[in-house]
């Protein structure tokens, strides 16, 4: 039988790399108090979500409010309660077991640093638009003395500013995500 | 599966294979604290991954999936650290450098820490003892493309270790 020499050396040698810091009970110690860190959190978390969607609900209803203030409680209602399950579906999902390659690994990467930034483009232009509905309205109103005019001008300045801060964001997360894929692309390379 | 039987299974896990992951945390960690790290890190997310364990693969392979999964995450997680400290950097030399540790008394570790990542994974595992058929298992790839790594793998690591070989004299 052929017998691969080289091959046989390295695996020995490799498998005589000393071990003796591994410390069983330690990992385990530490591993059952992160995951009850992480219980807690979830936990949290979940309450928290619960918490804000009770809230809203209580305002849409205990409260005299107009139709519309009260179609927007019921709205963030059902946000916050989306967004509740879809954290609770995240922390459930675990991927780690699925085979894959340092190549897939990098590609996720890479697919989450893209992900980051378009959710930051689109934030940009939904605030944009916002803004201008803004701007518009204050406008209208301002033609025709109506007696909201000022109101809708303070909130054209405050969407401003969340604007001009989302745009800065922006920029330096497109800064950061142009570093980060071009030494993905060298470690997928090297 | 219940979280006594979970824990039951890791130590065992960890008994079992315990020296194989300090092995896989030693080819992508030069500094020991870090690579104390990151051995915890690969505990907690096999504790994790061991509900979801059906038998298809043996439990080795599974383990081993996990860590090599835990320990590139590891590798790009360091970049993530370090960009925020400095700009630039050599982001291959990252994952490679092991001049944080001093000197290095293991030829073939450093050798090995210095392949690059798709080589490092199917060499590492390929010293574990695991076949190619298993390590095609363990990462997801056909066993075509294992054996190709390996024989690249193989060369670079040859020429790295006669490097080391060459600085010694």
């Amino acid at each position: 039988m052929n017998v691969d020499r080289e091959l046989e050396q390295w695996r020995s040698e490799w498998q005589r790399r000393p071990t003796d810091s591994l410390d069983i009970d330690a990992l385990m110690a530490k591993t059952r108090r992160r995951a009850r860190q992480e219980k807690f959190l979830a936990a949290i978390e979940s309450l928290s979500g619960v918490m804000v969607i009770a809230a809203c609900l209580a305002t849409a209803t205990i409260f005299q409010l107009h139709a519309l203030e009260r179609a927007v409680f019921i709205v963030l209602a059902a946000a916050a309660g989306g967004f509740t399950l879809w954290a609770f579906q995240q922390r459930r999902r675990y991927w780690r077991h699925l085979p894959m390659d340092a190549h897939t690994l990098l590609k996720l990467e890479r697919r989450r640093l893209h992900d980051r930034l378009r959710y930051w483009r689109v934030s940009v232009w939904v605030v944009s638009a916002i803004w201008l509905l803004t701007l518009s309205a204050a406008g209208t109103s301002h033609v025709l003395e109506a007696d909201v005019a000022d109101n809708w001008l303070a909130s054209a300045v405050g969407v401003m500013i969340v604007l001009i801060a989302t745009a800065l964001w922006f920029i330096v997360v497109r800064k950061q995500t142009r570093q980060r894929l071009k030494k993905l692309e060298a470690l997928d390379l090297s | 599966m219940s979280l006594n039987d979970t824990e039951t299974r890791l130590r065992e896990a960890l008994r079992e294979f315990g020296p194989m992951l300090l092995r896989v945390a030693m080819s992508y960690e030069a500094d020991p604290a870090l690579r104390e790290d990151l051995l915890q890190e690969i505990t907690f997310s096999i504790w994790k991954a061991l509900p979801s364990f059906r038998g298809d693969a043996s439990l080795k392979t599974f383990v081993a999936r996990v860590a090599h999964n835990r320990a590139v995450d590891h590798v790009m997680q360091r970049q993530r650290i370090l960009d925020r400290y400095s700009e630039g950097g050599d982001p291959a030399g990252l994952a490679r450098n092991p001049s944080r540790t001093g000197p290095e008394q293991h030829d073939l570790t450093v050798s090995i820490r210095n392949l690059p990542l798709a080589y490092r994974q199917c060499i590492e595992l390929m010293l574990e003892g695991f076949t190619h058929a298993e390590i095609a298992e363990a990462l997801g790839l056909a066993e075509n493309a294992v054996s190709q790594r390996l024989v690249r793998g193989r060369r670079q690591l040859k020429n790295l270790l006669s490097k080391e070989d060459s600085n010694e004299r």
